[in-house]
């Protein structure tokens, strides 16, 4: 389902802005549509990847909120839309809004779910079995040299080697060496405190 | 126990927001490789302990995903040359002053650096290795050093662990690297015990498997 509003397929191309990292040229003089497509599909991919767990069952209301949410901005400021960049940034915004207003009605109903009887604990969607391996995940990354962790933390976030590399400015054979031992640290952690992910 | 990266990132981003959060458009910044180097790494300690920047930074992830590379700020040129120039000079500065060396400035180091060990592979990383022949041979750290050395799969799956070896080489059995794809990868790492009881560790070498 597009959620793209009338009034902006009208508009026939985006223009990029160059005057910031990560204006990709490539978007330069196509279909507003076809460029909004795109930004749907970054809006799915992005829910599916930063939602958490507990909200899985809401990630396409999730989408669609937050579609509506950029839809709207970008009608009170059309002018905007002539920028690739704040088409972007806005979606970005929209979605960790909707994620975070989602997050607060799964509370709430929760609250309200009064004497009902709790169905069975889930080890992924339990709160206290997450929150220990939580607690124990934090701790253990941690315990880890500096470097170490950087190079944990951004191979969890789906870091290439080069890119991580260019962070830590260094090699991509250091980046390796590092995220290597550093997995390697955590993993001897984690099984130290008896938490397996 | 294999490490898979997407569990984990999954739990960091179900927590709540820390305190004192550096925010989401900073984490976008990071991202989009507007901040330095030292202020990305900084937005990268703060998501360990903040879940709404861990989710931020996944989001930002896939919004910027086929990018091409992040044009970092960096220090203007001048900075460059003038930051080192200075150091240089206030260390000549110091040695007038105090009269002393580098010899005596620079303490020899009782520990080594893991990367400037004195175990080294002596193996080219860009050969493949033969599954039926997986000799790992390492450089002879001295008479009397005991090695011990770890094999896996480059997703940290084990393969094997020996120690006590005396000779610098091992010949891994195809049957332990059964797991282990055609033309797929492997990391190892050796340690030596010396004589005189000090552990001196390699870096960690990656190699793949002949198709």
């Amino acid at each position: 389902m597009s959620c793209i509003p009338a009034t902006l397929e009208k508009r026939m191309a985006l223009r990029p802005d160059d005057n910031k990292a990560g204006g990709s040229t490539a978007q330069a003089d196509r279909p507003a549509r076809e460029a909004l497509e795109e930004v749907h599909d970054a809006v799915r991919r992005a829910v599916r990847r930063a939602c958490p767990r507990r909200l899985t069952g809401q990630q396409e209301d999730i989408v669609q909120e937050a579609m509506i949410r950029v839809n709207r901005v970008l009608e009170e400021r059309p002018d905007s839309i002539e920028s690739w960049a704040y088409v972007r940034r806005v979606a970005f915004n929209a979605v960790l809004r909707e994620i975070e207003r989602a997050d607060r009605r799964a509370e709430v109903s929760l609250d309200d779910q009064g004497a009902e009887p709790l169905p069975a604990p889930d080890p992924v969607l339990d709160p206290s079995a997450s929150m220990a391996l939580r607690k124990a995940l934090r701790e253990c990354l941690a315990a880890l040299a500096r470097h170490r962790r950087l190079a944990v933390v951004l191979h969890l976030h789906g870091y290439s080697l080069a890119e991580g590399a260019e962070i830590l400015r260094g090699s991509s054979k250091q980046m390796a060496n590092l995220r290597y031992r550093g997995l390697a640290d955590l993993r001897t952690c984690l099984e130290g405190k008896g938490v397996t992910p | 126990m294999q490490l898979d990266a997407e569990p984990l990132r999954l739990v960091l981003i179900e927590a709540g927001q820390a305190e004192a959060c550096v925010g989401s458009e900073q984490v976008w910044s990071a991202v989009a490789g507007e901040l330095s180097r030292a202020e990305t790494r900084d937005v990268l300690e703060h998501s360990v302990a903040c879940g709404a920047c861990s989710r931020a930074l996944s989001t930002a992830r896939e919004f910027h995903a086929g990018d091409p590379p992040a044009r970092r700020r960096t220090m203007p040129p001048v900075l460059i040359w003038a930051l080192p120039l200075a150091a240089l000079l206030a260390g000549v500065a110091w040695l007038g002053l105090t009269g002393e060396g580098p010899q005596r400035a620079l303490q020899p180091s009782t520990v080594r650096a893991v990367g400037d060990g004195p175990l080294r592979s002596e193996l080219p990383e860009a050969q493949p290795l033969s599954r039926d022949a997986c000799l790992l041979d390492w450089t002879d750290a001295g008479e009397g050093a005991r090695y011990s050395l770890v094999v896996t799969r480059d997703d940290l799956e084990p393969l094997v662990s020996v120690a006590g070896l005396e000779a610098s080489n091992y010949r891994v059995a195809a049957e332990a690297l059964a797991k282990v794809e055609p033309g797929g990868g492997i990391a190892w790492r050796v340690s030596a015990r010396l004589p005189d009881g000090r552990l001196v560790e390699s870096v960690t070498f990656f190699h793949r498997l002949e198709p």
